[in-house]
């Protein structure tokens, strides 16, 4: 058993690795491995090149594989928080606190920085907003919860469509990328990074009270569970991590959702292998989706929020159908 | 010799009033009944004394010290609840929702030998690495014992332990209790709607119903008068040689 889960790891970390060097050498012009050694190496005359791989490319293939793990691990949390094994990252409105914001900002001609502190502020500023809406005497219910998350989130999407009404003209373009999820105004992600990792790492210590809540409210707490201060932890964790991507790449649907799946299914129910392995794959896949969505279509470039879709739904319901859970 | 659950005027409340004043201790070794109509508040009772819902009226002591103040973990290591129904929404294994038992005690090298026994004392350790959502509904109950079993408590509130099972496994799972509850001095308060298994086992008994309860020995409390009252339906006693046998009326329909 140990072995087989030993060579998953490994095979894992293969194909984050692919995913990388897939995404850095496929684009525009095709740099082979080869080269792109040379560059990493410094051993390379080529300036262009060098240029692009270090200034357009790098900076976006690192902010796929962020926003992917961000969201795998967002979703694996959230699915657990709700007892919900449908729910994502946006499910309690996150995303459109931070869309609200960031269109407000668009419209007002706000960009670069400004828009993702924004879109940032948006989203942490609609995850207090359903907390508190949603506590009611210190108390926390997960139903409760969802439903006000939704309800937000219905809002939310209400003065989306609002503003969008009201402006349409060429903003429109950029408005429509961001809400479909697009990375190609991404920065460098360090802060991003720093807090996937650190996420990741403090989730371990949360991996087997994740795995007592799982089986319920009620019976982890039976069974010595301090749920209220788990729960809350996880809340807050994972609408930073959900934040953090949102304020990256807008909203991309999916991988929050299917790669929790994906290790449910197939065997991997443990959070503390769980919720490393969701980081890694989600990665992986946001990786390649973004790839094809600079290339598919080259020059022509596509919301890779589009493309997610489109590799998600198939693989999502071959799973369903795969197992009876 | 110390309780190791006591109860001081304790109210129960849902939407209505379910029961006022309730007092009782609990000592080591004791089978205790809850006897009541559905709706009666057997349920709040065991939940509350979990410290599962809130303590309106009333305090709670375990081992003397106040629910109030105890952390989870610490109420966990002593108390333990088996819960009617389990809704199980992700995929789990029998072996991990088992193990699961022991997070409340500090983790040890024997953590997966208890929780062997107990799959092995509910019939289930061949069933160690199936899916949960595979069970039938009595092994699943069988498993929820199982993952109590391996928390290995003083005190076991069960609510309604034998519904589900079949006849054997009644028998079983009761007189394992039974065998825990004289062996090593743990403490057992369950729910029951046979009344039957209550006089069988127990020897304490709790009548919830109408407004008021009643707290004394079974042979005291269970009477044709009581259990009529109790359940709205007449009920009446059969003596088969020296046992007595509590049997409904089976013509009535009100």
């Amino acid at each position: 058993m140990l072995q087989i889960k030993q060579w998953s790891w490994i095979g894992l970390i293969i194909l984050a690795i692919f995913s990388i060097f897939f995404s850095l050498t496929h684009g525009s012009t095709i740099i082979h491995v080869h080269e792109l050694l040379n560059i990493f190496f410094n051993h390379s005359n080529n300036d262009l090149w060098r240029n692009i791989i270090v200034t357009i490319r790098l900076p976006r293939t690192l902010s796929a594989f962020i926003t992917g793990g961000l969201l795998a691990l967002a979703g694996a949390m959230m699915q657990v928080l709700l007892r919900n094994p449908l729910a994502d990252p946006y499910i309690l409105g996150i995303s459109g606190g931070g869309a609200v914001v960031s269109l407000i900002l668009i419209v007002l001609g706000v960009s670069g920085l400004g828009l993702t502190v924004g879109a940032w502020c948006g989203s942490l500023m609609a995850t207090f907003l359903v907390f508190f809406l949603s506590t009611r005497q210190k108390m926390w219910d997960s139903h409760r919860i969802l439903l006000t998350g939704i309800a937000l989130s219905s809002g939310f999407s209400a003065l989306i469509s609002f503003i969008l009404v009201l402006h349409s003209n060429k903003e429109w373009h950029s408005l429509l990328f961001w809400l479909l999820g697009d990375l190609s105004f991404a920065h460098t992600p360090v802060l991003e990074g720093f807090i996937l990792l650190i996420v990741l790492i403090y989730s371990r210590r949360l991996a087997r009270e994740l795995n007592l809540l799982a089986r319920g409210e009620r019976e982890a707490k039976a069974l010595g569970v301090n749920t209220t201060r788990v729960q809350i932890q996880i809340y807050f964790l994972s609408a930073l991590l959900t934040a953090s991507a949102v304020a990256l790449a807008g909203c991309i649907g999916f991988i929050g959702l299917i790669i929790p799946h994906v290790f449910r299914l197939s065997g991997y129910r443990d959070h503390h292998l769980l919720l490393p392995g969701c980081a890694l794959l989600g990665g992986t896949l946001l990786t390649i989706a973004d790839t094809f969505s600079r290339t598919l279509f080259s020059p022509q470039q596509l919301p890779v929020g589009i493309i997610m879709a489109f590799i998600g739904v198939p693989i999502f319901i071959i799973l369903l159908h795969k197992n009876n859970v | 010799m110390n309780s190791l659950l006591k109860i001081t005027r304790l109210t129960l409340e849902t939407n209505k009033k379910l029961c006022t004043d309730l007092t009782f201790n609990i000592q080591p070794g004791e089978i205790w009944g809850i006897l009541g109509p559905n709706g009666s508040g057997k349920t709040t009772l065991l939940q509350t004394l979990a410290g599962l819902l809130p303590i309106v009226h009333g305090e709670i002591f375990l081992q003397e010290k106040n629910l109030r103040f105890l952390s989870r973990k610490r109420i966990a290591q002593q108390l333990g609840i088996l819960f009617q129904e389990n809704y199980d929404v992700f995929p789990q294994t029998v072996w991990e929702v088992c193990q699961s038992g022991r997070y409340a005690h500090p983790r040890s090298n024997k953590d997966d030998i208890i929780a062997k026994q107990a799959l092995i004392d509910m019939n289930l350790d061949s069933y160690a690495h199936h899916l949960i959502q595979t069970l039938s509904g009595g092994e699943r109950k069988r498993l929820s014992i199982a993952t109590l079993l391996t928390q290995r408590p003083l005190i076991y509130l069960l609510d309604e332990p034998v519904n589900h099972l079949d006849l054997h496994y009644q028998v079983k799972i009761l007189n394992h209790f039974k065998y825990l509850a004289e062996n090593k001095s743990v403490s057992i308060l369950m729910s029951l709607h046979d009344i039957n298994i209550a006089a069988q086992y127990c020897q304490k008994i709790i009548l919830l119903g109408a407004g008021e309860c009643k707290v004394g020995d079974t042979h005291c409390l269970l009477t044709s008068k009581n259990l009529a009252h109790l359940y709205q339906h007449p009920i009446k006693q059969v003596s088969i040689g020296n046992t007595t046998w509590w049997q409904p009326n089976f013509d009535t329909w009100q």
